[in-house]
């Protein structure tokens, strides 16, 4: 399940973030910013997260920190999903 | 979503199609000193079953990016400088022009997506010739989407605001815009709340941007104007 959501994040990462590294290849706990990761970016990413898990950010986690890794991400992902 | 480039006469476009067959189709508007690529990663984000069309300015401008109209860079930081602006009062040079090529984008998506549901739009500049085109032309929109935007010429608006009875307008503005003032965003509104448009209006706290709630209202409304024309 953990693994799923993971992949989908990367997936959204590759299509969205406009990393300078390849999405697939980071680590958990990378942090998203030194990969690449601007605030414009993070928009996208938000956006298309919320697409694809069908979940809605409330504004208290729309922190820089929330979107910093893929491990941060998920925790993210599976707070609302599992709310 | 895959994207391309197109020439629609004047204007130079870029193009998102989605993997699904579209319900609807978006013409988006950039501001000054903007270019398509500004708005095109963020609307592509939405993952709307529609065709995004983001035409460029006409014109570059002396700071980079491109234009609809020309403006006074000099007068506009001065103007500016002297805090947010209402541009309900001015009205900018070579409007027809931009409004004759936004006419022949909108005219060329009716050709290439009979059927489908048309909407507008426009952040700032964007804004401004979305609503100038609809109120001054002949142009069959079911939407549109001002983004932290302003009247122009509303002496010209006044006598035509009965065209936009019933049309869904999004209105979005940043409380601290420091560009064009929330109060000229909260006159947007107002005059097309007075025109009997269905508004949803979206302050936010933020400058001259457009941030994740916005978008998200963007999203919602889309998908609401596109339901509802296919059910009828």
């Amino acid at each position: 399940m953990s693994e799923d959501i993971t992949a989908r994040i990367k997936k959204v990462l590759t299509e969205h973030g406009r990393l300078s590294v390849e999405a697939s290849t980071l680590k958990d706990d990378a942090d998203l910013y030194q990969a690449g990761l601007t605030s414009h970016a993070s928009v996208s990413i938000m956006l298309a997260l919320e697409g694809e898990f069908e979940i809605e950010f409330p504004d208290q986690m729309l922190s820089r920190g929330v979107f910093g890794s893929v491990a941060a991400i998920r925790g993210a992902v599976e707070t609302l999903t599992q709310g | 979503m895959a994207q391309h480039e197109l020439q629609i006469g004047p204007v130079s476009c870029l193009v998102d199609t989605p993997v699904v067959p579209p319900t609807a189709v978006l013409i988006l508007l950039h501001g000054y000193a903007m270019d398509a690529e500004h708005l095109a990663p963020l609307a592509s984000a939405m993952g709307l079953p529609a065709t995004l069309y983001f035409p460029r300015g006409l014109l570059p401008t002396p700071i980079g990016g491109r234009s609809w109209w020309p403006l006074d860079e000099e007068r506009r930081q001065a103007s500016i400088a002297q805090g947010p602006r209402d541009l309900a009062d001015e009205h900018p040079v070579s409007r027809a022009a931009a409004r004759a090529a936004l006419l022949a984008v909108a005219k060329f998506t009716g050709q290439q997506h009979p059927g489908l549901p048309l909407m507008l739009v426009g952040f700032s500049q964007g804004g401004m010739l979305a609503a100038d085109t609809l109120l001054q032309e002949d142009l069959p929109a079911q939407g549109l989407m001002l983004l932290s935007s302003s009247r122009i010429a509303f002496d010209e608006w006044q006598p035509r605001l009965g065209r936009i009875r019933g049309l869904p307008v999004l209105v979005a503005h940043g409380t601290q815009d420091p560009d064009l003032a929330f109060k000229a965003g909260e006159a947007l509104r107002d005059v097309m709340q007075a025109s009997g448009a269905d508004v949803t209006w979206v302050p936010f706290e933020g400058g001259h941007e457009i941030p994740l709630t916005v978008w998200r209202s963007v999203k919602r409304l889309v998908l609401q104007i596109a339901r509802r024309c296919h059910k009828a």
